[in-house]
């Protein structure tokens, strides 16, 4: 019991701190779109009223969009059961940069194929975001508890402002969608909340809007 | 699976006397998992059996604080500002050190400190590992779903296979615990295992490799 409550009182805490970061500056914000390429979009379709409203708004705030899908050649080593997922679900043929099913606006990013969970694992991501001075990152896409999870753990570690958006990102399962984004998340980033949530922090950030 | 001792090593992620000891900072919260899957006693015979099989033992530590190198960054990690509040890990105190039989012995790696929760991000551990000619990690320690989970992350993303052990790790709350264990390691290890599990697959004839 005594452990119950002073976790409970420690995650308030810490959670309170993190909270203190909210803000989303238009200038200093993009958000990154993971694995909702063309060849996912019957698996995604739940999803897309949220995506849909959640691309809206960066548009009308000017919040450029980074995509990165996975896929590939996959490696001939033995994978581990989220990654031969995603590769089941990848299809070379609708997977191309002009086939995205999202429409690309000209501040928006568009990477290449990756084919590790982390996006910052490989290419040079960070580099861009450094360039165009991004330190909050917000994090969507198909699989909370796979790409999304891996992506948003590494960006809090490389010190930018980290949050995700629970309701624009699907799992392979509602079990891990639930361990990801309700448990585990909320110890590693700066914040897990909806994207209502989230549209009214960016209003308050940018009040031009 | 198969185990090539060779290209097999043993990673001990944060095993410090401020996650495992009574007399640790954070043992009283974590300390209800812990006996839940007994891991004192799972981690230690794994580690002997470890290193009977003459698999690499390598450890993945924590930054252990001092207050003229506490992280300065603009937006603080979470574990970051838990550590900082609480000055855990200690570099000069009992906090910071590696529990007592849980310690490193000579020949074992020790990978530099981990600022925040993946083993791998800013520090030497790819390298020792690719030194060594490692190529499958079996991973234990602390904290269930963050630094080992972390950790695991970054090693499938380099291209390791991933053996969890399931009772050799332990986190927060019962809760934390089975969203890693019984979710988010099925998906990003390629075998999640009990103690006892490795063992009897070290003990069958033509699995074990020296």
């Amino acid at each position: 019991m005594l452990s119950v409550l002073l976790d409970s009182f420690s995650k308030m805490i810490v959670s309170r701190a993190m909270k203190s970061y909210r803000s989303f500056p238009a200038e200093k914000t993009a958000v990154l779109l993971l694995d909702t390429q063309a060849s996912h979009v019957e698996y995604l379709s739940g999803l897309h009223p949220n995506l849909t409203n959640l691309l809206d708004m960066c548009k009308a705030a000017g919040i450029p969009i980074v995509y990165s899908d996975f896929g590939g050649l996959a490696p001939s080593n033995r994978l581990s059961p989220g990654v031969e997922r995603l590769y089941s679900l990848f299809d070379a043929q609708y997977s191309k940069p002009d086939q995205h099913v999202w429409p690309v606006n000209d501040n928006d990013i568009v990477l290449s194929l990756r084919t590790t969970l982390s996006v910052f694992m490989e290419g040079d991501l960070l580099k861009q975001l450094e360039e165009l001075g991004i330190e909050h990152l917000v994090f969507a896409g198909g699989f909370a508890d796979l790409s999304v999870e891996s992506s948003a753990r590494h960006a809090s570690e490389l010190g930018f402002h980290t949050t995700v958006l629970a309701d624009c990102c699907g799992a392979t399962s509602r079990q891990n969608h639930k361990a990801s984004l309700e448990v585990t998340l909320p110890r590693l980033v700066h914040e897990v909340c909806t994207s209502l949530d989230w549209f009214e922090a960016v209003k308050k950030s940018n009040p031009n809007l | 699976m198969k185990y090539e001792a060779s290209r097999t090593a043993f990673l001990l992620i944060d095993p410090l006397n401020d996650f495992l000891s009574p007399l640790g900072k954070t043992w009283p919260i974590v300390r209800r998992v812990m006996k839940d899957v007994s891991l004192i006693d799972n981690v230690k015979e794994v580690l002997t059996l470890a290193r009977a099989k003459d698999l690499t033992i390598v450890y993945a530590p924590h930054y252990r604080y001092k207050p003229e190198t506490a992280p300065t960054r603009k937006y603080l990690h979470p574990s970051q500002y838990g550590q900082k509040l609480l000055r855990l890990f200690s570099a000069n105190g009992f906090g910071g050190k590696f529990y007592s039989g849980l310690e490193p012995r000579e020949g074992d790696l020790i990978a530099s400190e981990h600022a925040c929760s993946s083993g791998f991000i800013g520090t030497d551990l790819h390298e020792k590992l690719q030194a060594r000619g490692i190529t499958h990690l079996i991973m234990a320690g602390m904290l269930s779903n963050t630094c080992v989970e972390s950790t695991a992350r970054s090693a499938l993303d380099l291209g390791y296979d991933i053996t969890l052990l399931k009772d050799c790790v332990a986190t927060w709350s019962r809760e934390d615990h089975r969203a890693a264990v019984d979710g988010t390691y099925h998906q990003i290890a390629h075998e999640v295992l009990t103690a006892s599990q490795l063992k009897s697959h070290f003990s069958e004839a033509g699995v074990a490799y020296a």
